[in-house]
């Protein structure tokens, strides 16, 4: 059994259990592959943090999150490769975002139809997660009827097509459109057969209506397709790393899209692809680099990092108004808006660091997050302005109000919530099940903060050893209250804002507050090796397995050979054996 | 105008191209006879230690049930269930494997996928196979899509989502019964596009790997599923029915707009019934984890954390009660409504079984044993109602078997390892 790496938005006033905690927290990088649950056994906790040595061929280990009470933490090792290998490459299906993206492209439609489609199904961060993606009915009624409308929705046919499709002499003109916009849509040259199909389809829409109909046939039928709606490889059949075989150009292309810009490859990369240049480590980099600086980068790395933090969370956030009659809508908004600006002005105008997302202390603030942070800014809700936040209260995404407010109560911080959040998010360290039949935490009163009510908590029944590592992160964040304002005093008491991270095998300390807190993790190998798990993760929608151990180990080292350059970890990616392989699933 | 029923020029074209003018009519007279129906109706979290559950013999359902007492007669009151396979196969924590455990009555085939088809899904292979729809699912306010908001299966990693919004669901279930363009297309675009998925899908098949060639059948099946509906004719109805009134479309996430979806949703649930459009429906308030902090009601506490904790947001458990006699009043409503579809001499409502299902009993500690479960309705007379049974413990499989040798399946339902036989003290 595999802990997936969700983070519940587990109540988190749940003691975890003590058996759970002293022998099992699950280590993902001390276990690729195998994965432990609770009851499970195997994988890092406690050995000597060489979780990593499967037969997968990895060495090394993740250092568990080792030692029950009394045992020392080990220190983090990184994962080594060993022996080389390539994980499985299961079939893809389009997400929401790129589907909206894809027929962006294609048709140049801004409607976003997929908004309407039924949720996809998340397990893990990310919504991509290959074995989910099935096509339901109700998916694919809509996959029906979102290609038929868009079809409808094509006006300007001689625009799309640059053929006159009514010409008596249009089959030649057509039967090259097919063959473009096939290309595009299907990441590849179509094959003899299936333009044969397309344009007969256009034939006979046109014999029984017109031309215009002759060609929302052949986009309804190629917006219908599994070639567009799924993204099927096969490999060139030449053998490669592992047993694998290496991607044809094409799916590469389809591969860096799909990671760059959640959508289709461009007629650049197509033609690259083409012409046999989308081939070396160099040319797939230099591919890589051209469509990161593209606009269309943007928006598809915002949906890599909303997933990460956790900033959809926000959505759905419910404050209770009588104690934070200021939350709301607007305030809501303006919140997600501050982190989405604050992650793209890192990697677009900043350095691009790692390091930074944790220590940059300017951030964008409109009126409503001025008053929040107490900062002089715009005084109204639509107006962004670049400012200092006071660097003893704020650096980078850690204190901000998005986080600070999604992993919270409703009525109040929590300390569990946040604590959970860097431990599974930002350190990649799951965190098993609480048991069942926890006890209540003692009601609020005047004159006890929330950190003693929950301290309170756990100390009384034997889960403090778990909730150890989970509250000593979050009451370093208790100067924030339960929409991310400063605070000093809580329910009458003066705010106290020691914490300690431990059972990292590197950043363990004693720290006050959440600027320090912040500083910890931006020198944390740990936390930078993390970052390069996610991403593989949603890069190839699935978890991590033992064969993918030399692909994240080259991922990581040229990461951190960067600097944490967050930018240089895309790039990396793309060069890795796992990204340019296809690795045929096992049945 | 007759808004009984809107039978549309599309439809109309389309049957007569595909059956023939008199069949169309001929139709109608094989739906004279009132088809037996089910509903499985979501509730989540559970409830609370200290909740009062109904008592045999008394004459109200008790103090949070009681917005029900008009409908005791009609009621089943299931106490002490087990949802047995809960503790067996992967998953992850409570809330992720008791939603796809608790119809399915299986482990689950991995962290995100059921292991089985669900109950009313494999009624609705039963009895389905007539109607436009062989089951609709209705959701409201679902906010994550991972398996705390899925209980209803196909079969083995199979789910099947449920509409969010009920203007979408609206045209989708109605659209036959609506009048379209007065001048139908010569040429059809969404069948064309369908059948040319379907023959790529013929030719990429069997070139992927078993595992992925499971997804790719996916859409093929629900291709052909759709394929069948554009080409038959909505049957007429049996008795009198018209789509809901939805009035104008408003935000289906905002937690305000909570009770105002629920009912537009039990509306065209009750209506799709009606309409003979389909027979097997689900209804999901929220998910498991719930995230809706009822402030609607003036609690202002997202129901998951109610659930947890009591003594902190919820001392005497007073806002969980508040919460849960909502729901029973929703329950009243949509009783009430398929109470009111007269049919046969009779209500809609005794030729149908809805199930009110919870994946926990006591919420604090996500237990699954001592589930309370309501029946309701009867599906022609095979419930004895008005009673409160005590199941003694007896798994949920077992009333999941009892309840699809109601519909003509025969056998035990989900896994075996986890029931005992059919719970026949529900029949009397």
């Amino acid at each position: 059994m595999k802990i997936s790496g969700k983070l519940t938005v587990w109540v988190l006033i749940a003691p975890l259990g003590l058996a759970g905690c002293i022998g099992h927290l699950v280590e993902p990088d001390g276990d690729p592959g195998v994965g432990t649950g609770p009851g499970a056994g195997g994988g890092g906790p406690f050995g000597p943090g060489n979780g990593g040595s499967t037969s997968g061929g990895a060495s090394g280990g993740g250092g568990g999150i080792g030692g029950g009470s009394g045992g020392a933490t080990p220190p983090y090792t990184p994962m080594t490769c060993v022996t080389k290998s390539v994980g499985p490459s299961p079939l893809r299906r389009l997400t929401h975002t790129e589907y909206d993206n894809a027929v962006s492209e294609l048709l140049g439609d801004q409607t976003r139809p997929a908004r309407s489609f039924p949720l996809d199904t998340e397990e893990g961060l990310f919504d991509n997660t290959a074995s989910a993606q099935t096509v339901p009915e109700l998916l694919a009624d809509k996959y029906v009827e979102a290609a038929a409308e868009l079809a409808e929705g094509v006006t300007n046919v001689g625009a799309l097509t640059g053929c006159d499709p009514a010409a008596a002499d249009a089959a030649g003109c057509i039967r090259s459109f097919v063959s473009r916009f096939g290309r595009r849509a299907y990441r590849r040259p179509l094959t003899n057969e299936e333009i044969g199909s397309l344009t007969a389809l256009f034939d006979s829409a046109k014999a029984q209506q017109d031309g215009t109909t002759g060609v929302r046939a052949v986009v309804a039928a190629v917006l219908a397709s599994p070639n567009f709606l799924f993204r099927p490889e096969f490999g060139d059949g030449a053998v490669g790393v592992g047993g694998a075989t290496r991607l044809t150009q094409f799916e590469v292309g389809a591969r860096l899209a799909s990671l760059i810009w959640a959508s289709l490859p461009d007629d650049t990369l197509l033609d690259a692809a083409q012409a046999g240049e989308l081939s070396t480590p160099a040319q797939i980099a230099a591919q890589a680099r051209r469509m990161l600086a593209d606009p269309r980068a943007v928006p598809a790395m915002q949906a890599f990092y909303d997933q990460w933090l956790g900033l959809r969370m926000l959505d759905t956030t419910t404050k209770d108004a009588s104690v934070f009659p200021a939350f709301n809508d607007t305030l809501r908004d303006s919140m997600r808006e501050e982190t989405r600006r604050f992650v793209a002005n890192v990697l677009w105008q900043g350095n691009g660091s790692f390091s930074s997302l944790f220590t940059a202390n300017e951030s964008f603030v409109n009126g409503p997050l001025a008053a929040l942070y107490g900062v002089n800014g715009p005084s109204d809700a639509n107006t962004y302005a670049k400012v200092a936040l006071n660097p003893k209260e704020r650096a980078g995404i850690l204190t901000q109000a998005s986080m600070l407010a999604s992993f919270a109560r409703p009525d109040e911080s929590s300390p569990v919530k946040r604590g959970k959040w860097v431990r599974v998010r930002l350190l990649c360290q799951n965190l098993p099940d609480p048991p069942p039949d926890i006890p209540p935490l003692p009601p609020p009163r005047e004159g006890t903060s929330t950190r003693e009510r929950f301290a309170e908590h756990t100390s009384n029944t034997g889960c403090s050893n778990c909730h150890s590592m989970i509250d000593g992160i979050g009451f370093g964040l208790e100067q924030y209250d339960g929409i991310g304002r400063m605070r000093t005093i809580d329910r009458g008491v003066a705010v106290d804002t020691r914490g300690e991270m431990t059972k990292t095998g590197e950043i363990d300390q004693a720290f006050t507050g959440g600027v320090e807190l912040a500083g910890l993790l931006a020198k944390s190998e740990r936390a930078r090796d993390c970052v390069a798990t996610q991403w593989l993760r949603y890069s190839m929608g699935r978890s991590e397995t033992a064969d993918d151990t030399c692909s994240l180990v080259a991922a990581r080292d040229a990461f951190k050979a960067s600097d944490g350059d967050l930018r240089e970890l895309v790039i990396a990616l793309t060069q890795t054996d796992g990204f340019v392989h296809y690795q045929r699933p096992s049945n | 105008m007759d808004d009984r029923w809107l039978l549309s020029r599309r439809a109309l074209l389309g049957g007569i191209s595909a059956l023939g003018l008199s069949t169309v009519f001929q139709t109608k007279k094989a739906y004279a006879a009132v088809p037996p129906r089910f509903v499985v109706v979501h509730v989540p979290e559970g409830m609370w230690n200290g909740a009062q559950r109904p008592v045999s013999g008394a004459s109200t359902l008790g103090p949070i049930f009681d917005p029900m007492d008009a409908f005791r007669a009609q009621t089943l009151v299931l106490n002490n269930l087990d949802m047995k396979s809960r503790s067996h196969g992967p998953g992850g924590d409570e809330h992720h494997r008791a939603v796809p455990h608790m119809l399915t009555g299986t482990e689950m085939a991995d962290e995100s996928n059921a292991g089985g088809p669900s109950l009313d899904q494999t009624i609705a292979q039963a009895i389905g196979g007539s109607s436009q729809f062989a089951s609709l699912q209705f959701a409201v306010r679902i906010v994550y899509g991972d398996t705390n908001s899925r209980p209803i299966w196909s079969g083995a990693k199979r789910v099947v989502p449920a509409m969010q919004n009920p203007w979408d669901a609206y045209k989708r279930i109605f659209a036959n019964a609506v009048p379209t363009d007065p001048v139908k297309p010569k040429f059809d675009l969404k069948k064309s596009a369908l059948d040319h998925s379907l023959a790529e899908i013929n030719g990429l098949r069997a070139r992927l790997a078993a595992s992925d060639r499971e997804r790719l059948d996916s859409y093929q099946e629900s291709l052909r599923i759709i394929e069948k509906r554009l080409i038959s004719v909505t049957p007429p109805p049996t008795g009198s029915c018209s789509p809901p009134v939805l009035g104008n479309a408003v935000d289906v996430k905002a937690e305000s707009n909570y009770p105002m979806i629920g009912k537009l949703q039990m509306d065209l649930l009750v209506a799709s019934l009606q309409c003979g459009l389909t027979r097997v429906a689900s209804l999901q308030w929220g998910n498991s984890n719930d995230q809706c902090g009822y402030s609607f009601l003036g609690v202002n506490t997202l129901g998951h954390d109610m659930a947890h904790n009591n003594g902190n947001c919820d001392p005497n458990g007073e806002k969980k009660k508040k919460v849960y006699r909502w729901y029973s009043e929703q329950f009243a409503y949509l009783l009430g409504k398929l109470f009111e579809a007269k049919e046969d001499g009779g209500s809609m409502l005794d030729n149908t079984i809805v199930l009110w299902a919870s994946e926990f009993s006591e919420s604090n500690g996500h237990q699954s044993n001592k589930l309370l479960w309501f029946l309701f309705g009867n599906a022609g007379g095979a419930l004895k109602s008005g009673r409160v049974i005590d199941c003694g413990g007896r798994g949920t499989n077992d009333l999941l078997t009892a309840l699809a040798n109601v519909y003509g399946v025969q056998g035990t339902f989900g896994n075996p390892a986890y029931g005992s036989g059919p719970l026949t003290a529900i029949h009397g």
